[in-house]
């Protein structure tokens, strides 16, 4: 036990020290970074709904550049194509061939901004990546690298000439994240921080390729005891009949936040989930999952609000045999 | 400044708590009141100050460790006063005690209740006193509630009214009395309370228990003066004893109120009596038998006296010549007779022996003559021309042992002395009565079988055995008929009355006899029994006259047996089975092992007490669920951090980390079934201001939702965090 301890104890301080780096740059979004870290290790991907300029890019580029990770960027826009994204074939002239230039998708660590300003046609290429970890480009698959995580972000205040994506997308994200503007003080400490310089250009990667694929691995054998799991199917059901919620979370509703939960569990240093692990990821995996009425919309409620009030609402298993029924 | 003093002081006057104790201890009391009634309890008088000494000690709210030893000590001093002569300070029955509690924690344990001694049940009494008493303080000063107190004391009184003797016409009326006057206090007092405006005054606005008062007074005198409609329903009493009584041998072992003893009036029988087990005298013989005392010829309708005509006769002590002096208690040469000694030990004095039967001679202090009434067959004890007592004598005299055979052949013709004497019955006996009797005897063409008919007819009909639901006639009935037609229930006397009264309207003369039962056996000595007879053998059965045999005694009272001795007849088949060897006495045949062995003093005591048993434990436990539950808090504190120091192994921690949520949420600290662990935890904490909760929360954690073994999670560490939770637990 004692190796299995200082083992995780190991892990437990390179994720630490991503943490750190990114507070480097990002102030006071420690529990953003750490849902982005939850995404992340859950081989997942995060969406970030907020206005521009509180940060979302450089959170992105800090993740990336403290795990030592290929970086690209994607600016959406109406005219952007899916080719402009997967890659596009060329035929060389020289070599009489076809030669495949690999688009911005062809990273570890995508920013898609504004992934709500483009077409149909160029989310759907986005979204298939993200779920396939592959890209068909002729008739030629493209395995996308390893690890591949996208951060997506949308303006929620914008909606001219945007795209909303449809409920099937969405379902692709594991967590939707909101940031937040800082608060007085914390925007005292950016203003410092960036007097001279911006920190992000001092960012040192702190984890390996591989010791972030050891953990990714060590993630999805984190033990989830079957009254946990319970709970989780709980509540992912009560969604589906609850009076506000038209359409409610799907089965990879639960596995997601399984998942998620796993991966919370191990940035925690626990090798199980405890009900605190769903109940704390619940509101950033469901409420992008669910559709509500309109009514309960007119009424002032948000999936945010009955997802909380689901959370207060479904008993949280405490004893063993009280689920052995 | 008077009202920031009045804000101060939150205690109420004095006066206002004395008279809420005085009331309540009124109420209490009602529940104590009927106990010498409705059991063998006796000195009632012990509990009732011991109640009012507690509720004393409550009403000068002492601390705790003051008050607690002082009532202790009280326990012991009423529970000394009630069993043990010597000085209370000499503490020599200190010992007895402590050998009484551990012998009887057993039986406790058993839960054979019936078998504890009374000193124990009066211990246990004494404590549920003390927790009536606390929890009456409690309905009194913290709740302001005692409406349900009062209801089950109405209760109480009304279902003892009905089912015993205890008379609660008046008991009734002042506990409406008393129960309004504290209920109405208490509702003012919350009122006063809830508003708040005393405060202004700073004591009890007494203004206002004039309306209550006047209230309360009219109430009760309308109630007392307003005419009263007849009971609506039928007397439930009958009904629901005759339901009890198919299976009649058991009612009466020992169920009995009121009291008897051997007593020389029988001119008013009827209504309930109850056992006394006081020694009368111990009788060492070869065969048990009944003892005699006297007879009666007369029956009045309400019960029997004695037309003494003749003059008393001195017995010559050596050679008594008993039978042939009127008493014709057998006819020369009408039995077998078998030569019998016995010597008796009087523990009562009464100036007369009790005989067996046929005394041949007498054995006595020298100055003792025996006089002896010839009609009763009575015989008085003399020194000096004044009437004397005697503490032992002894006697030979002979057992009949009759014939069925020359029974059965006894005709009709009876001497005129006989037929005189012993075929009297009142004018006034109701004529159902004799159409009974002829109805019974009918068919039967001998006076033998018509006895045997009649004895038999009391089984055969149900007529059950009781002492306690049994009720007096009333002024216009007939003792008999009575019983015969409506009680259908009752003891030794009524079956006894009946049986001769009936043989005699069908012509057949007969006696009404007094004495004793043989009494419970003590031991062996060479072939010579001991047995002890007590007031509670005190019986009556018939003789009934036959020509050529003599007076034959039968025993139609349900449960006994006739121990008289009869030769069967080969073909008796025109005799129901009568018991008819020397065989059993007394009520419970069905344990007449048990009886014989005489389980002593306790065990009699028990069957005697098997009613305030009843009482104590039924009360017991109503008493005892209340405050159990009230007091839960406390006990089950304790017990869980006892249980639990004592505990190992698997799942331990688990039981204990969950019988800490369950103290938790009884101490008010509820967890929301959407909780989790943490989240309570981190409430109890803040609560406690601790930080153990988190930690064994965490501990649990990994026990219920990882993959952990518990064996080890049960550890000194984990426990003492535990147990500092349970002591923080507070109010």
């Amino acid at each position: 036990m004692s190796v299995n301890k200082a083992r995780y104890d190991s892990y437990r301080s390179e994720l630490d020290a991503v943490i750190k780096n990114i507070e480097h740059v990002i102030v006071g979004k420690k529990q953003i970074s750490e849902l982005s870290l939850v995404a992340l290790l859950a081989g997942g991907h995060v969406l970030l709904e907020d206005v521009p300029g509180v940060g979302k890019t450089m959170m992105v580029r800090a993740i990336a550049k403290s795990l030592g990770l290929q970086f690209n960027r994607i600016q959406f826009t109406p005219d952007l194509l899916p080719s402009d994204i997967t890659g596009v074939s060329i035929f060389n002239q020289k070599e009489m061939n076809f030669e495949f230039r690999p688009g911005p998708l062809m990273g570890n660590v995508v920013l898609a901004d504004e992934i709500n300003r483009t077409s149909p046609k160029t989310q759907s290429a986005l979204l298939e990546s993200m779920e396939e970890k592959s890209v068909t480009i002729d008739g030629h698959t493209h395995i996308l690298p390893n690890p591949f995580f996208v951060m997506a972000t949308q303006n929620p205040i914008e909606y001219e000439g945007t795209y909303p994506l449809p409920e099937a997308q969405l379902d692709r994200f594991l967590l939707k994240l909101n940031m937040g503007y800082p608060t007085p003080d914390e925007e005292m400490s950016i203003l410092n921080l960036m007097i001279h310089h911006h920190p992000i250009d001092n960012l040192k990667p702190v984890v390996t390729s591989g010791q972030l694929q050891e953990m990714k691995q060590k993630v999805t054998e984190v033990y989830v005891d079957d009254t946990v799991k319970k709970y989780i199917i709980d509540l992912v059901n009560r969604t589906r009949n609850h009076r506000s919620i038209y359409l409610g979370a799907s089965p990879r509703g639960s596995l997601a936040l399984m998942k998620a939960s796993q991966a919370l569990a191990f940035i925690m240093d626990r090798d199980f989930v405890v009900p605190d692990d769903v109940k704390y990821l619940a509101p950033y995996v469901l409420t992008h999952r669910i559709l509500l009425k309109p009514e309960a919309r007119f009424e002032g409620e948000s999936a945010q609000s009955v997802v909380m009030e689901l959370l207060n609402r479904v008993p949280v298993p405490i004893q063993k045999d009280q689920h052995a029924r | 400044m008077q009202i920031v003093q009045a804000f101060k002081e939150k205690r109420p006057s004095a006066l206002y708590s004395l008279v809420l104790y005085f009331l309540g201890f009124m109420l209490l009391w009602e529940w104590l009141r009927p106990l010498n009634q409705i059991s063998s309890t006796e000195d009632t008088h012990v509990f009732v100050v011991f109640t009012a000494f507690l509720f004393l000690i409550t009403y000068f709210q002492l601390r705790l460790w003051i008050s607690f030893p002082i009532k202790f000590v009280a326990l012991l001093y009423a529970l000394h006063s009630l069993y043990y002569p010597d000085l209370f300070l000499s503490f020599q029955w200190v010992p007895h005690l402590l050998g009484d509690i551990q012998a009887n924690m057993g039986m406790i344990w058993s839960r054979s209740w019936t078998e504890l001694s009374s000193v124990t049940r009066s211990l246990l009494f004494l404590i549920l006193l003390w927790l009536v008493s606390y929890l009456m303080n409690y309905w009194l000063t913290q709740t302001k509630r005692i409406f349900l107190f009062l209801f089950m004391t109405v209760l109480y009184i009304t279902v003892l009214d009905t089912f015993t003797p205890y008379d609660a016409k008046v008991a009734i009326v002042r506990t409406v009395f008393i129960g309004l006057i504290l209920v109405g206090i208490l509702r003012i007092t919350k009122i006063v309370e809830k508003e708040g405006f005393s405060l202004m005054k700073g004591r009890f606005p007494v203004m206002w228990m004039v309306p209550l008062s006047v209230v309360i007074a009219l109430s009760s005198t309308l109630g007392l003066l307003a005419p009263k409609a007849s009971p609506q329903w039928p007397d439930p009493v009958p009904f629901l004893s005759a339901l009890n009584n198919s299976d009649e041998e058991i009612p009466g072992d020992g169920n009995s109120f009121g009291r008897i003893g051997y007593g020389t009036n029988d001119s008013r029988l009827g209504g309930p009596f109850k056992f006394n087990y006081d020694e009368v005298f111990t009788a060492k013989v070869k065969e048990r038998h009944y003892w005699r005392v006297e007879t009666k010829d007369t029956y009045t309708g309400k019960g029997w006296e004695s037309s003494e005509r003749d003059e008393p006769l001195f017995l010559n002590r050596d050679h008594v010549e008993y039978n042939a002096l009127g008493s014709n208690l057998i006819e020369p040469g009408g039995a077998e007779m078998e030569k019998q000694k016995a010597s008796i030990k009087m523990t009562k004095r009464y100036p007369f022996i009790v005989s067996p039967g046929v005394i041949t001679s007498l054995r006595a202090r020298d100055d003792v003559n025996f006089l002896m009434h010839p009609q009763t067959g009575k015989i008085n004890t003399f020194s000096q021309n004044r009437s004397t007592e005697l503490k032992s004598y002894q006697m030979d005299y002979e057992l009949p042992q009759y014939d069925e055979k020359k029974l059965r052949e006894s005709g009709g013709d009876y001497p005129r002395y006989v037929s005189g004497l012993y075929l009297q019955l009142p004018a006034e006996l109701p004529k159902r009565v004799k159409q009974l009797a002829a109805k019974v005897t009918g068919k039967l063409d001998n006076p033998y079988d018509k006895a045997k008919a009649v004895e038999n007819y009391f089984a055969l009909n149900n007529y059950g055995y009781d002492t306690v639901n049994v009720r007096a006639p009333k002024r216009d009935e007939d003792y008999v008929d009575q019983f015969l037609f409506k009680a259908q229930k009752g003891y030794c006397d009524n079956f006894s009355s009946a049986m001769v009264v009936m043989l005699r309207s069908v012509g057949i003369p007969a006696r009404w006899v007094k004495g004793f039962t043989y009494g419970d056996y003590q031991e062996t000595n060479k072939e010579y029994k001991t047995y002890k007879i007590t007031n509670a053998n005190a019986h009556s059965w018939p003789e009934v006259y036959f020509s050529g045999v003599g007076w034959v005694p039968f025993e139609p009272t349900r449960g006994f047996s006739n121990p008289s001795s009869f030769e069967e007849e080969i073909q008796s088949a025109a005799a129901p089975a009568a018991p008819a060897v020397p065989k059993d006495k007394k009520k419970n045949e069905i344990k007449p092992k048990q009886k014989e062995q005489g389980l002593d003093k306790a065990a009699k005591k028990s069957d005697a007490g098997v009613n305030i048993a009843g009482f104590v434990a039924l009360f017991l436990v109503l008493a005892a669920v209340p405050i159990v539950a009230l007091f839960r808090k406390k006990w089950l504190r304790q017990y869980y951090i006892w249980k639990f120091r004592r505990q190992r192994g698997t799942g331990t921690f688990a039981e204990a980390y969950h019988r800490l949520l369950y103290l938790t949420q009884l101490y008010g600290l509820k967890r929301d079934p959407a909780f989790t662990l943490r989240e309570y935890a981190a409430y109890v904490d803040r609560s406690l201001d601790t930080k153990d909760m988190k930690v064994l929360t965490s501990a649990y954690e990994s026990l219920q939702y990882g993959r952990r073994d518990s064996t080890d999670y049960w550890n000194d560490t984990n426990r003492k965090l535990w147990e500092n939770l349970i002591k923080r637990l507070r109010g």
